[in-house]
């Protein structure tokens, strides 16, 4: 009976999805963000700045 | 701003910072992340937003937290925006939603603390049809520019 138990157990825990790694999670955040910047940069590059900001020290 | 505001935790770099949302959906993490970049010829940094979906480990930003606290949420990323650039006081910050709904909610957030925000900030909304402009409330904006004063 116990034996069972413990089997039960162990069978309930392999079906848990693993914990992904430190390294992928930081892979899929910096993804995440990557992708929303992506985007940022398509749309400040088509439409450009205000004036105000394309005149300022921030020019490169 | 007088409005209630998370506790919030900047990386080392202050370019990525990380609150907790609380209600009755429980404790859920909430990421800003500020990337830097250059288009046409201008630096400026991406506020990028998401929410840490626990189960899946990993960042979501099209999911309905619905914790009930959205106006304390906008507050703490107007905070986070406050102290970046107080560390970064040449930024020049771009933001927009994820969909047109949070875009039009970020709109409200700037509507109603306009005249606290405008004496820290220049701000500017885009619109389709004629580009940027000094942000005007009652306007719908498809995205923002911010820059400290």
């Amino acid at each position: 009976m116990h034996t069972e138990i413990i089997n039960k157990k162990v069978a309930e825990t392999s079906k848990l999805p693993e914990k992904k790694s430190k390294k992928l999670v930081a892979i899929e955040t910096n993804d995440f963000f990557e992708k929303k910047a992506e985007k940022a940069q398509a749309f400040l590059t088509k439409n450009g700045f205000p004036n105000a900001i394309m005149k300022s020290k921030n020019r490169n | 701003m007088d409005v209630k505001t998370y506790d919030y935790v900047g990386n080392n770099d202050f370019l990525e910072y990380n609150f907790f949302s609380k209600g009755p959906k429980g404790q859920i993490k909430k990421v800003v992340r500020f990337t830097n970049q250059i288009a046409n010829g201008i630096a400026y940094y991406n506020l990028g937003f998401g929410d840490w979906n626990e189960k899946e480990e990993k960042l979501d930003d099209f999911v309905a937290t619905n914790n009930l606290d959205t106006e304390i949420v906008l507050a703490t990323i107007a905070a986070i925006v406050i102290d970046f650039s107080t560390r970064f006081p040449e930024a020049v910050i771009y933001a927009t939603g994820s969909t047109d709904s949070r875009t039009r909610r970020y709109q409200m957030g700037i509507n109603k603390y306009f005249n606290d925000i405008d004496t820290l900030f220049d701000i500017y909304g885009f619109v389709q049809a004629t580009g940027w402009e000094d942000f005007k409330k009652g306007i719908n904006y498809d995205a923002f520019l911010v820059r400290r004063k």
